[in-house]
């Protein structure tokens, strides 16, 4: 067997626990460690370290579902999901449907995948650029000009959930002293390096969405819903202001 | 650049830059180390706070790009994605030092980022030396590569580890990332004298050394990079110094990682050692 071949079933054993007997009488075994030990080592070696990966990326689904069941989940994704990627940090972008599809996960823990996507959504704009948009002068003087086309800055999304997706990321208690049953709507974005977040009412989460397509103020607040109130109105716009999410689109 | 290329001969001592110690280094404390070695792929695609510490850091110190992801060993194509970036990043961040392992990681779809060995033979050392002419072809400069602690020797494997790289190392202009660790694990797990494996290797193309701690499982010995100095590394180190006594250390600490003082110190007792010696 060439070293290409090798590779290959190697590979396979360790993902699956394969091609033992063909692997075994082509190794030089050591008294310290014989061969099928070493096998063993590689196989336990990649199972802890992409299910540490997951647990960095997925820390509060770790917290909310405990060691043993977070353990069976990684190793599940694991098999339906090898890594593609060179840095570590990327896998795990298909956890939420992965977990979507788990009828017995679901059941017991229905935000489960919500709160996947958000801890995804959260991992993004930790390491999207950060991109100050306009400041609540240049937002000013943008009212009013038909030019000026705005849209969202790069490290922004705006996120929406059936359950109360932040409340649970951010309790500290394993247990959720909480009805998770809850809407959310939420603005998540970059600011002076740090992952920030402001919880939006429906009307102003629907009003956001218009610039995801490059919009004018005016337009913007012409297309608002008619269930916006002006508080909830003033207060997007200090939010706009305040946290420079929206640029000029070129 | 050029106070950065000073600053690299004056101090030879380095540690990884790693995130639980991110919060301590931006309040800029004043550092023995000399230089941080970073994990390429922990850095060459954000734009987040892992990258925002690198750019302030490389104004002061000097930086060594180590990867995980070249796979240098594999029989598939290289990942031309991959390199771009890496290239490009390689372009912002000037590093003193590039390196990668000498391992293949897995398969293009099925990465298994771990490291993994082959067969010390003349088919792979003609595979590899080939591959290493063209990356560093497409780099534009010498790297280093790191030999590894591997739990498994092939019996297609023609000659020792030492020879084999002494080999590669004749055959391209690379240079040997050498991880005393490593030799240690695999002679304690294989069965051999570290010496004779230092008596080996041209020191002279040494271009940085890895040292760290391993742990003790069952038998055997497994590289966790988790423990501090020891006395049996202790001793390889002071054999290289009496051969090369300029080279670049770096001290690793991967796992359970403790405070950066900590760290420091396990370069400070080196530098302490390489004094007296």
């Amino acid at each position: 067997m060439n070293q290409k071949e090798f590779n290959q079933k190697f590979i396979e054993h360790i993902r699956r626990g394969e091609n033992i007997e063909e692997l075994l009488p082509l190794l030089q075994s050591f008294a310290k460690l014989p061969s099928s030990r070493a096998l063993e080592v590689y196989r336990e070696d990649y199972e802890a370290r992409m299910s540490e990966a997951l647990k960095n990326t997925y820390r509060k689904i770790h917290s909310v579902i405990g060691d043993e069941d977070f353990a069976a989940l990684a190793l599940s994704y694991l098999e339906h999901y090898p890594s593609t990627f060179s840095d570590l940090d990327e896998y795990g972008e298909k956890m939420e449907e992965f977990i979507s599809r788990s009828t017995q996960l679901k059941s017991n823990f229905p935000f489960l995948s919500q709160l996947a996507h958000f801890e995804w959504s959260f991992r993004k704009i930790f390491h999207a650029k950060e991109r100050p948009g306009l400041n609540p002068e240049e937002l000013q003087a943008s009212f009013g000009d038909e030019e000026a086309k705005l849209t969202f800055a790069p490290s922004c999304l705006l996120l929406a959930y059936d359950y109360a997706v932040e409340k649970i990321y951010s309790a500290d208690e394993k247990t959720i002293p909480f009805d998770p049953n809850e809407q959310q709507f939420i603005l998540m974005f970059k600011k002076e390096s740090l992952v920030k977040i402001h919880l939006l009412s429906g009307a102003q989460h629907t009003t956001l969405k218009i610039f995801y397509t490059p919009t004018t103020l005016s337009a913007c607040i012409t297309k608002a819903p008619a269930t916006m109130t002006p508080e909830e109105m003033r207060e997007l716009f200090w939010i706009l202001g305040r946290e420079q999410i929206l640029l000029k689109s070129l | 650049m050029e106070n950065v290329k000073n600053n690299y001969l004056a101090n030879i001592y380095g540690v990884g830059l790693r995130s639980v110690h991110f919060s301590y280094l931006e309040g800029e404390p004043h550092l023995f180390t000399g230089w941080f070695e970073i994990i390429s792929e922990n850095f060459f695609r954000t734009q987040g706070r892992p990258r925002t510490i690198l750019n302030k850091l490389r104004n002061n110190y000097p930086i060594s790009c180590h990867g995980v992801s070249l796979s240098i060993a594999s029989y598939e194509d290289f990942d031309f994605d991959y390199l771009s970036d890496l290239k490009k990043f390689f372009h912002e961040i000037e590093p003193v030092l590039i390196s990668d392992h000498l391992c293949f990681t897995g398969l293009r779809k099925n990465n298994l980022h771990n490291l993994l060995p082959f067969a010390y033979n003349e088919e792979n050392l003609k595979h590899l030396a080939s591959r290493i002419h063209f990356i560093q072809d497409y780099f534009g400069r010498r790297m280093g590569f790191e030999n590894l602690s591997a739990y498994f020797d092939y019996k297609n494997s023609t000659m020792t580890e030492w020879d084999f790289i002494s080999e590669l190392l004749k055959r391209t202009e690379c240079n040997l990332l050498l991880d005393l660790n490593n030799v240690y694990v695999n002679s304690h797990n294989h069965g051999f004298d570290p010496l004779v494996y230092l008596e080996a290797i041209p020191m002279e193309r040494v271009q940085q050394l890895h040292l760290a701690g391993h742990s003790e499982r069952e038998d055997f010995y497994f590289d966790t990079h988790s423990k501090p100095l020891y006395p049996e590394l202790i001793e390889l180190y002071k054999n290289v110094l009496l051969k090369n006594k300029n080279v670049p250390v770096l001290y690793e600490w991967d796992e359970d990682i403790p405070d950066f003082h900590v760290l420091e110190h396990q370069i400070i007792t080196l530098s302490e050692i390489r004094k007296a010696l």
